[in-house]
């Protein structure tokens, strides 16, 4: 295995009041230049999961380390020019343009009084291309439809050239369509050696993009490894508590319920 | 992607036409709306009752001695507040609309303006209502105000950080408003009521120099500060979760533009008065006008607001003998505006 840019070591989270933990005892690694993804039924611990993963909360016990250094090491402008994110939604209620919004992730690059300039312009159009964005260039965040706007979110993570993209249910709530526009998006991002860890509750979006799959069940690590070693009817039964099989067909893999 | 997408022709011209063409627009658009403001400024300086409604001509200022002072210590103090708090009132609703993501906040929300009233009301009905001691007054309880709701904020258990802070500002509002009834009701009718009804009116009919003075350093120290943090304003309308993956402390810079938001705010108000309506229409003209984006919209606040303001004072000094408040202006003016732009067809906040 290649060295990991993100490790997980018996890492341990509890929500502030809740009675469970969200996180118990977890280990994983997250290899340079590949596709992780994490799969797991709704409250697996995912979200959690991306949360620690770029700071935004710390872990009660056990140890994260980004590129060989204690996450809690980085000061936050640090995280931000190493980990970008995806929310799985965002909310806005002003009209900006693509351009406009896309700048908005050259922030960890900039001091608080510093405004972007013709260079950051470059890389944000060039996120904008990279995601198939750029004809729509002139509308308002506003007019784009549901799938625009999670390419529009990629092309920020994507500008603030960050070593690992996390993505946080990129399609939970796209139809088949723009679904299929994002994973062409992400496919393309994995063949130019983009590092990426996403969750994801839907087992088909994890096998077209995935090259290391980790399963996750009530906060803990069922079985990480290749997609091959993992896409087990067996484990992928125990991971979402129902029976299931798996097929393949014409290259592609599916799954079915009993 | 496809071929067509990245030629490096769409490119070119996808460049040319939406970054620079729009940043040379907008530089455009704000230098015009600068020249506005100076004109409006200058017409205004000679426009008035004097004794009736019309201009001072050139002429008439060389030898009409009376008309000098007028204008020199009348007038110019009057518009220059009127300026400053044009500019302050849209900057400071700019300011909290994004910080809020919520684009019907208004600069006084978070208790400032109540408090601010209460301020004055105390001070009227406590110490005679001096000038200075109730616009010192306004101030410290403007401040109060906001600083009563931050302390509520962080005691609330539920919710962001931004709806707390909403929630504890309009508590801590409705608490001074009901102050500000139980002063009124305790008021002498003849002589102190009237004073605190002038104040909850707003006008700037009897500002001096040492009142603009006062607050100017205050104001401009505002105004740069917020101006420097233009772009950043953008960030700060982002959900926290996202602010935070862009290497912002999202709460840290929020605390400090909604701070100066707030000072100007209570600065402004203590020398005139409540004045309603601007910090909330004028932000919302300006995105319209510019666009969204804060490193425009900013800007054009400040100067529409100015411009508003100087307009509206303008019209409660002469469109009758006596004066008109000016914050019944503004408020006719702001929610006639408001509807005008609700029931538009484009609707682009």
């Amino acid at each position: 295995m290649t060295d990991p840019i993100l490790r997980f070591e018996n890492v341990v989270y509890t929500y502030p009041d809740a009675p469970h933990r969200a996180l118990q005892g977890l280990t994983l690694s997250v290899p340079r230049g590949q596709v992780t993804a994490i799969l797991g039924p709704n409250g697996a611990g995912k979200t959690t999961l991306l949360r620690l993963a770029y700071g935004r909360f710390q872990p009660q016990a056990g140890q994260i380390w980004l590129e060989d250094r204690p996450l809690a090491a980085f000061s936050r402008q640090e995280l931000g020019q190493r980990v970008a994110l995806v929310p799985q939604r965002e909310a806005n209620p002003f009209a900006y343009s693509l351009l406009e919004y896309v700048l908005l992730g050259r922030a960890p690059h900039l001091s608080p009084l510093q405004m972007p300039a013709a260079a950051d312009v470059e890389i944000a159009l060039s996120a904008l291309e990279t995601v198939g964005l750029l004809p729509l260039v002139k509308r308002t965040v506003q007019a784009l439809s549901g799938g625009e706007f999670q390419l529009l979110l990629v092309a920020r993570a994507l500008a603030q050239q960050a070593s690992l993209l996390l993505l946080d249910e990129p399609t939970s709530h796209l139809d088949l369509g723009n679904k299929k526009r994002l994973i062409t998006c992400l496919q393309n991002l994995r063949e130019n050696g983009t590092t990426i860890l996403l969750t994801s509750h839907e087992p088909e979006v994890v096998a077209a993009l995935a090259d290391q799959v980790v399963l996750m069940r009530g906060g803990q690590v069922l079985r990480s490894g290749l997609l091959d070693e993992v896409w087990q009817a067996d484990l992928l039964s125990e991971t979402y508590g129902i029976p299931l099989r798996v097929w393949k067909f014409e290259g592609r893999r599916h799954l079915t319920w009993e | 992607m496809s071929a067509v997408y990245s030629s490096s022709a769409l490119r070119a011209e996808v460049k040319s036409v939406s970054q620079l063409a729009s940043r040379r627009r907008s530089r455009r658009r704000l230098l015009g709306l600068f020249a506005l403001l100076l004109v409006v400024f200058a017409v205004s300086l000679f426009f008035g009752r004097y004794p009736q409604v019309g201009l001072i001509s050139p002429a008439q200022l060389a030898e009409d001695a009376l008309a000098q002072r007028l204008i020199l210590n009348l007038r110019l103090p009057r518009l220059i507040a009127s300026l400053l708090i044009g500019m302050s009132l849209a900057g400071a609703g700019m300011v909290m609309q994004m910080v809020f993501a919520n684009p019907l906040v208004e600069p006084g929300f978070l208790g400032v303006s109540q408090a601010a009233a209460f301020g004055a009301a105390v001070s009227i009905l406590v110490l005679g209502g001096v000038n200075w001691q109730v616009q010192i007054s306004a101030i410290l309880f403007g401040l109060l105000g906001l600083a009563l709701s931050y302390l509520l904020a962080r005691r609330v258990r539920y919710g962001g950080w931004v709806l707390r802070l909403l929630l504890a500002g309009i508590a801590v509002s409705a608490l001074f408003a009901s102050g500000v009834g139980l002063i009124k009701y305790l008021a002498d009718p003849l002589r102190q009521l009237p004073d605190i009804t002038f104040w909850l009116l707003g006008s700037l009919s009897s500002i001096t120099w040492r009142a603009v003075l006062s607050v100017l350093p205050l104001i401009s120290l505002g105004l740069v500060f917020l101006w420097l943090m233009r772009w950043r304003l953008n960030l700060l309308a982002l959900e926290d979760e996202v602010v935070f993956s862009l290497g912002v402390a999202a709460n840290r810079e929020r605390l400090l533009v909604l701070f100066m938001a707030v000072v100007i705010t209570a600065a402004s108000i203590s020398i005139s008065g409540l004045i309603g309506w601007v910090g909330l229409l004028v932000p919302q003209l300006a995105r319209r006008l510019s666009g969204a984006d804060a490193r425009d919209g900013l800007p054009t606040a400040f100067l529409l607001g100015g411009i508003f303001m100087i307009v509206c004072d303008d019209l409660a000094r002469t469109l009758s003998a006596g004066e008109i408040p000016l914050g019944v202006l503004t408020s006719l003016l702001g929610a006639f505006g408001f509807l005008i732009l609700m029931t538009r067809r484009t609707v682009k906040v």
